[in-house]
């Protein structure tokens, strides 16, 4: 360990000496560094980066590997765990009508959770955009949801705000409507997960407010002086510059909203009821993995959702390519 | 700078923490792991074990402080102590099983009994005579814990499936409560009468189309087993189709609440229609019946369920058992644990009846009853009086059937299935289940 910290010093002492990063000419890609002095600074990269690597090979690799095994295998937890080759997989898409039922519900639930949140986010960051007496507050307030949404609490007071003699109708009940049983209603028991995940847009919000903070200001100035109104400066100014932005939210949160899973397990007493209306992937997963024990398929699953998953955020980089605009083309 | 330098610092100290960290961990898990096969029959009964079960909060508070009496017994034996819901007990016993962690003594249901026994997980109690006394247990118990031979679980509690009513309520009704033997048209025109007198809004009955045990009673009635010994589904498409059918009829007649209020609703004590003021009746194991009560500040009644055929369609089961690691380290001391459990009249004293009429003759005599207990006892004993064995267990892939039915009747109740594909689902899902 002195050993370690001493080359760590050294190495310091040497970088002391260059000149400031930026004016360093970047080595072209593919070649490794020659230099000593890189090579150095890669060691204590590593050094540094071990508790990290340490995790990621640990915790990650490794239980990677073995579902990745277990997909191809019948498992039962019980018993040793036998080869099927890619039976999981066919029988997937073959003879599991509740996989496919699972699949056109996450997808429905993407669709309308990733536009509205990140549509809402941008909306309220343009409200507060602007710093002034009070706009920290309110930044905290409406990140708030983003910190308690996805805990277990909020899930349970949500299935009350929602149940037949809950909050909501007994707003609605004040215009005169009949109350629905918003869990319970196949019908509309998913708006209420999309509800409730629309709810979390601060960390999206945060992010947008970051970005627009980015903007130079002369360029609405600019396009003040060539007559453009409010709609058209967003339009023309805001929306091309904060482009990369709107693409990051976009891959971030197309990703969490296919991994959703606490507050459906928990609003539907992890059943994905009524009628299966709300049986989100992860949590069809769940039930395959923990309730009837087949951790095989489970794995199966799992493995399809990240190919589902990368699939869609190659789609993101590939369409909006075109129309995102980074300031450095 | 000089910052930067203590940041560095401070990372490897962190580093160093992490590695010291995973060395202590691998260092613990060193022994669990080799020496499984270490325990004979000769050893002392001292050691550590463990005891796992699953269960409502007032389970827990009665075992946890029955488990103090036994620490105080047995100063040389070191208890760790883990419970868990219903729900999540079962996740962890297999993800414990598989990760060679078995609870050295841990509570099994007849659901689930034949799965670890048909591989091998569960401990043959036989062996543990000097510790366990089964004396003042009767031998139809240690039967229905016994498999090839082999005795895998003590049944720690008798029980029966009953409807319980809620007392002052028909009480104002007026309405008479049947006796063993009355059919499900008896039963349909009782919640019809109850409809009458009760207040507007409220139904007669807790709609249990979605629940396995009712299900199973009302095979029962008609002469049937939902599951037969070979551990097939007994019951024919029709039967089922008719079970839907009769549910439907009382949805429409508004005897029960409708289909949204029963799916909204969880099977807790506290959303259960008695407790909302929905519905005087509803379905539950009878030795929930002193914790419900309690916990509603109700009184409440047991009535049993209703038949087809004019023979009483309840049998006594197991609440569940008390079984002992296969991979145990300490056999002796996880028997004397069992023995406690089972025999001694404190802890009795303190577990009383939760987990149902206690199988040690002696421990019950022990107590001193409360009302709803008494009832609870008196409607078991009767139930094992009006005739049938014991439940002995249920197949292997049981365990999954309570969803499957629910998903049919729910889906069917809520008008996203007909009738042709609810019965379809439910019939394909539940035989592909139990073929395992």
């Amino acid at each position: 360990m002195r050993r370690l910290l001493a080359s760590a010093r050294r190495s310091r002492r040497k970088s002391e000496s260059i000149d400031v990063p930026g004016t360093v000419e970047v080595p072209s890609p593919g070649r490794p560094p020659r230099s000593g002095r890189l090579g150095n600074q890669g060691r204590d990269a590593f050094f540094f980066l071990s508790p990290w690597l340490l995790g990621l090979s640990v915790l990650t690799m490794v239980p990677m590997g073995a579902s990745l095994y277990l997909s191809f295998t019948d498992y039962d937890l019980l018993s040793s765990p036998e080869w099927v080759g890619f039976e999981n997989f066919i029988r997937m898409f073959t003879s599991d009508p509740r996989y496919l039922t699972s699949v056109r519900v996450t997808f429905i639930y993407v669709a309308l959770t990733v536009p509205l949140k990140l549509m809402i986010a941008l909306a309220v960051a343009l409200i507060l955009r602007r710093t002034g007496r009070g706009s920290g507050v309110y930044r905290a307030l409406f990140y708030l949801p983003s910190l308690l949404g996805g805990s277990v609490a909020i899930a349970m007071l949500w299935r009350q705000i929602f149940g037949i003699n809950g909050v909501v109708n007994r707003f609605t009940g004040v215009f005169g409507f009949d109350p629905v049983s918003w869990i319970s209603d196949p019908d509309v028991s998913l708006l209420v997960l999309v509800a409730l995940a629309v709810w979390q847009f601060g960390t999206p919000m945060v992010v947008f407010i970051a970005g627009l903070s980015q903007i130079p200001l002369d360029l609405y100035e600019a396009a003040r002086v060539d007559g453009a109104n409010r709609w058209r400066q967003f339009w023309h100014v805001t929306l091309p510059m904060l482009s990369p932005v709107i693409l990051f939210n976009l891959i971030f949160q197309i990703i969490i909203s296919f991994q959703s899973f606490t507050s459906a397990a928990i609003i539907s007493g992890g059943r994905g009821g009524p009628a299966d209306t709300t049986l989100l992937y992860t949590l069809y997963l769940y039930q395959r993995g923990f309730t009837t024990f087949d951790m095989g398929y489970a794995s199966a699953m799992a493995w399809i959702l990240l190919i589902i998953i990368a699939f869609f955020t190659a789609l993101a980089f590939k369409f909006t390519s075109r129309f995102v605009y980074y300031e450095g083309e | 700078m000089e910052v930067f330098r203590r940041w560095r610092a401070v990372l490897a100290l962190c580093l160093a923490l992490v590695l010291v960290a995973c060395g202590q961990g691998t260092s613990e898990d060193e022994p669990a792991t080799t020496g499984t096969e270490a325990s004979s029959d000769g050893e002392v009964e001292s050691g550590s074990i463990r005891i796992s079960w699953q269960g409502p909060q007032e389970r827990h508070n009665v075992t946890n402080a029955a488990l103090d009496i036994f620490k105080s017994k047995h100063p040389d034996i070191e208890l760790e102590i883990e419970f868990s819901g219903e729900d999540s007990y079962w996740e962890r016993l297999a993800t414990e099983t598989a990760g060679g962690n078995m609870p050295d003594v841990h509570s099994q249901h007849v659901s689930y009994m034949s799965d670890y026994a048909a591989r091998g997980a569960l401990y043959d109690m036989n062996q543990l005579g000097d510790v366990l006394d089964l004396s003042s247990i009767d031998d139809r118990l240690k039967d229905a814990g016994t498999f090839d031979g082999e005795l895998l679980g003590i049944p720690y509690g008798i029980t029966a499936h009953s409807l319980f009513y809620d007392v002052e309520m028909i009480e104002q009704t007026g309405v008479e409560i049947p006796d063993f033997g009355y059919t499900w048209d008896e039963f349909e025109q009782l919640l019809t009468e109850l409809v009458d007198k009760l207040p507007d809004g409220m139904y007669g009955s807790q709609d249990f189309s979605g629940h396995d045990s009712p299900l199973m009673q009302w095979a029962r009635g008609k002469g049937k087993l939902l599951y037969t010994s070979d551990g097939e589904l007994g019951i024919t498409a029709d039967d089922f189709r008719e079970w839907l059918e009769m549910w439907q009829r009382f949805r429409d007649q508004g005897l029960v609440p409708p289909a949204e209020v029963t799916a909204a609703s969880n099977f807790s004590v506290e959303e259960a229609p008695i407790s909302q003021g929905l519905a005087p009746i509803e379905y539950r194991a009878a030795n929930q019946l002193q914790a419900a009560a309690t916990q509603l500040g109700k009184e409440l009644g047991l009535m049993a369920f209703p038949t087809s055929n004019g023979e009483p369609p309840m049998y006594a089961i197991a609440t569940g058992y008390w079984s002992i690691a296969a991979d145990t380290d300490n056999p002796q001391a996880a028997g004397v644990l069992v023995d406690f459990l089972l025999n001694d009249p404190e802890g009795a004293a303190e577990l009383r009846l939760d987990r149902g009429i206690p199988p040690s003759s002696a421990a019950l005599e022990s107590l001193d009853l409360e009302p709803a207990e008494q009832t609870m006892v008196d409607y078991v004993n009767r139930v094992i009086a009006e005739g049938t064995d014991l439940e002995k267990s249920r197949p292997a892939g049981s365990g999954e059937i309570e969803d499957i039915l629910r998903r049919a009747a729910e889906g069917y109740a809520l008008g996203s299935l007909t009738l042709d594909q609810a019965v379809d689902q439910f019939m394909a899902e539940a035989s592909e289940a139990l073929a395992g």
